[in-house]
């Protein structure tokens, strides 16, 4: 388990991290810091939502994951006709000794680490019953709640292409979500390893860096050790303040007071929704992560900026002027960025 | 937290360190700049005080008195601003020593109740940096270079002290008569000075000059702090008028000091006494509201006291104490300068003018270094009373007597070169000594009138029945 000296665990997850990445570097070609957006994320407990083309490598990233976690993993293909008992469970009826009675059978939910593929093209109410697991880490089903086990870890990847057919997920389903990862297409020298890693007569195999048996509860140590990391008031305060700043001034739901940064005029202009609390909550942890990985034990801005953007991405609702004008949330985020620096005392 | 207690306070001294530190520094370079500032204000209150007016004064001290309330509220809040705390420090610290945000964790984390386990990890991670934020590197103890700046404050202060100090703009008041005789004894007692504008070359100046000295002529020092009013009119008329009669020289003494002049006062009767003293403190009213009513002549320092028309009476009484040697500068002086600007006409009313401009025939007198015949001593009340003995002057008091005027201003008229002017002739000119401007409006057949009409007078012995007459006309501060 977790060594009793403090040093000696941040040690600890340092090399855990850093074998995770060797060993999902052997398989996933390029793509570093999407790899280490979901290290972070999975270890500051929250789920990641992958957004890319397709053969991209969303789905091989989750599944070298899982086995290098040595976790249990489930992958769900969404389409428009899965229903969430589908992916929670059901009931079915089963004769055991000449008596018939109802046994849940747990969907495919139940695992450490879920790839939810495609999850826009499941309907609404599909969705909903994968938000529930996500947030609660439980499923009712028939009225009775079954809790999932620990770590729970899911992966939803979208395909920002073929929209057709397709139900984007509400507002409040991509909160759940800790980060939003991008996954852009390989560069030339990418592209050129992966074409000749994956055609050749030997595939690359990765090794667990836990064994199954202790795997869950030494991840969930290692959870417990990020959330020890410290962090100053001015930080939480920084982090607040980016959040606040996410929120356009006219809005109905802006928050009353004084705000800590100037109101940016894209964000005026552009969004509609700005972060919820959530996007705050995922500053914090993600820069925990970040600081335990540099070896330290405090956050700092920088922890912030670095975990700033897939915290905020998905979390930023554009209104249809930003389409009309090619806006993305990146570059809104980079503004508030640049105008939070003078809090960086 | 005992683990991280010996850690946490060695980090807080060092913190301490550094706010000492840099609070020191803040308060010396905010310290300095006050200083300076107020140096400065200081050194230039000081040039102005010397040299330039009483107004520009006033309005630079109430300045002066802003920028120094203005500099300190300012110093106070960038000392406010910049005064560091304990987690201020720290921040500097993190800032300075790149210890990412470690001390300001430090900070907040001794203030929690409950210790965290990663407390002792992040105090040995900050003193395992610990050179990185060494007070001693982050805040050296350098002197700010603003220190410098009262340095050269203080020598533009010093440099002031090399400024002469401006000539006071007029006499100081005399408040009684004993004051005003004692600035017209300082009077004589300080060398004329050079370059005057306006001197009082008068006739009735000179005279005054020439009867100060012992032996040559009487007193007519008050003959022009007699001047009933103050103003220059009267007494210049008088001086016009002294300056066309002669007496014989009579010997006697000039009063030295408050003392003697005091002493000779008591000698006299009661009503004589009143009536000096009235006609001095009206010189000396005069004299106090001579630089105010006059800010042109204040300012033109102590010469306008003496020389100027504004105030004659002063001037005659200053001169007449004045040793001829020392009266004599400023009469050649007015010779030789042109005309005065000064249009007062009541300077120039009652004194004949050359048709050159050339001064009279009397200041032609003092200007040869001799007490003009002319200029007469008839103003002088002891003088009128015919003898300087303060017992016979007593006695003329209580009881009237005859006596004798002499009139000289006919025998000056023959002494003297320039001639009379004529009646009628209006002429326009400048008026000798002081007071008159090129074709200012004064009539210069006043004096000429004045002298033909005392002819008659001073043929005539006076009678007792009209001595009182005689002694109201030549003391016109006596009260009716």
């Amino acid at each position: 388990m977790i060594p009793e000296t403090p040093q000696r665990a941040i040690r600890t997850f340092q090399e855990t991290v850093q074998r995770l990445r060797d060993q999902l570097h052997g398989v996933v070609v390029g793509q570093a810091d999407v790899l280490e957006q979901i290290l972070v994320a999975f270890f500051a407990g929250g789920h990641v939502l992958i957004e890319g083309v397709p053969g991209t490598g969303k789905t091989l990233i989750v599944r070298t994951l899982g086995e290098v976690l040595n976790l249990s993993f489930n992958r769900i293909q969404f389409t428009i006709d899965l229903m969430p008992a589908d992916i929670t469970g059901t009931r079915m009826v089963n004769e055991v000794g000449g008596r018939r009675e109802f046994e849940f059978v747990p969907g495919p939910l139940f695992a450490h680490v879920v790839l939810a593929d495609e999850i826009n093209r499941a309907t609404p109410k599909t969705q909903s019953a994968l938000l529930e697991a996500m947030a609660e880490m439980q499923v009712t089903v028939a009225g009775t709640t079954y809790r999932l086990a620990p770590p729970f870890f899911v992966l939803a990847t979208l395909n920002p292409i073929e929209m057709e057919g397709t139900y984007p997920l509400p507002e409040a389903q991509l909160d759940r979500f800790l980060f939003k990862v991008v996954l852009r297409y390989p560069s030339q020298a990418d592209l050129q390893q992966i074409i000749g890693s994956t055609t050749g007569a030997s595939q690359p195999t990765t090794e667990p860096v836990f064994a199954r048996d202790e795997a869950p509860a030494r991840i969930e140590a290692l959870r417990a050790l990020v959330r020890e990391v410290l962090v100053a008031p001015p930080l939480e305060a920084y982090a607040a303040a980016l959040i606040r700043a996410t929120m356009p001034p006219d809005s109905k739901f802006a928050p009353s007071g004084p705000a800590m940064l100037p109101p940016d005029d894209h964000v005026a202009k552009y969004v509609s929704f700005g972060s919820s609390p959530r996007g705050g909550q995922a500053l914090l942890l993600g820069a925990k992560v970040c600081a335990l990985l540099d070896g330290r034990v405090n956050v700092t801005y920088d922890d912030i900026d670095r975990v700033a953007r897939p915290a905020l991405l998905h979390r930023l609702i554009l209104n249809f002027a930003a389409v009309a004008d090619g806006v993305e949330p990146a570059s809104i985020i980079e503004r508030i960025l640049h105008a939070a620096r003078p809090l960086r005392r | 937290m005992p683990a991280i207690t010996v850690g946490v306070a060695e980090v807080e001294e060092r913190l301490r360190q550094l706010r000492r530190r840099v609070n020191s520094r803040t308060a010396l370079h905010v310290g300095s700049i006050g200083l300076s500032v107020v140096l400065l204000v200081a050194a230039g209150l000081l040039v102005l005080a010397l040299r330039g007016s009483p107004l520009l004064f006033r309005t630079a001290v109430w300045s002066a008195l802003l920028l120094v309330v203005v500099t300190v509220s300012i110093g106070v809040m960038v000392t406010r601003r910049r005064w560091l705390n304990l987690t201020a420090a720290a921040s500097l610290a993190d800032r300075h020593g790149n210890l990412t945000q470690r001390l300001v964790t430090l900070m907040d984390l001794r203030q929690r109740p409950r210790p965290s386990r990663f407390g002792p990890v992040l105090v040995a991670q900050i003193l395992a940096l610990g050179a990185s934020w060494d007070p001693r590197r982050i805040a050296p103890r350098r002197v700010p270079r603003t220190v410098l700046l009262p340095l050269a404050a203080l020598l533009v202060l010093a440099t002031t002290a090399l400024l002469e100090q401006r000539a006071p703009a007029a006499a100081p008041p005399a408040a009684t008569a004993h004051s005003a005789a004692g600035a017209a004894q300082a009077g004589a007692q300080q060398p004329w000075p050079q370059g005057t504008d306006q001197t009082p070359a008068t006739g009735q100046d000179a005279a005054a000059a020439g009867q100060n000295v012992p032996g040559e002529r009487r007193t007519g020092t008050t003959r022009g702090a007699a001047a009933p009013d103050g103003t220059g009119t009267q007494s210049s008329a008088a001086a016009a008028r002294d300056g066309q009669t002669q007496d014989p020289p009579r010997n006697r003494p000039a009063p030295q000091g408050d003392g003697g002049q005091e002493t000779r006062l008591a000698a006299l009767p009661d009503r004589l006494q009143n009536t000096l003293r009235q006609a001095l403190q009206g010189d000396g009213a005069n004299d106090r509201r001579g630089p105010s009513t006059r800010p042109e002549t204040a300012q033109q320092g102590d010469r306008g006291a003496q020389g100027t028309a504004s105030a004659p009476a002063a001037a005659g009484r200053t001169a007449g104490q004045t040793d001829p040697r020392n009266a004599t500068p400023p009469a050649s002086d007015a010779a030789r300068r042109e005309p005065t600007t000064s249009s007062d006409p009541g300077r120039s009313k009652g004194r004949p003018q050359r048709r050159d401009g050339e001064p009279d025939a009397p200041q032609q007198s003092s200007t040869g270094g001799t007490p003009s015949k002319g200029a007469g001593r008839g103003s002088s009340p002891g003088g009128l009373l015919g003898t300087a003995d303060p017992d016979a002057l007593a006695g003329a008091g209580t009881k009237p007597q005859p006596f004798t005027l002499t009139i000289t201003s006919f025998l000056h008229a023959t002494d003297a070169p320039a001639p009379l002017p004529k009646r009628g002739r209006a002429e326009k000119g400048p008026v000798a000594g002081a007071g008159g401007t090129p074709g200012d409006d004064n009539d210069p057949t006043d004096g000429a009138d004045t002298t033909l009409a005392d002819d008659a007078l001073r043929r005539a012995a006076i009678p007792p029945a009209y001595a009182g007459i005689v002694r109201r006309v030549y003391l016109p501060t006596e009260a009716p």
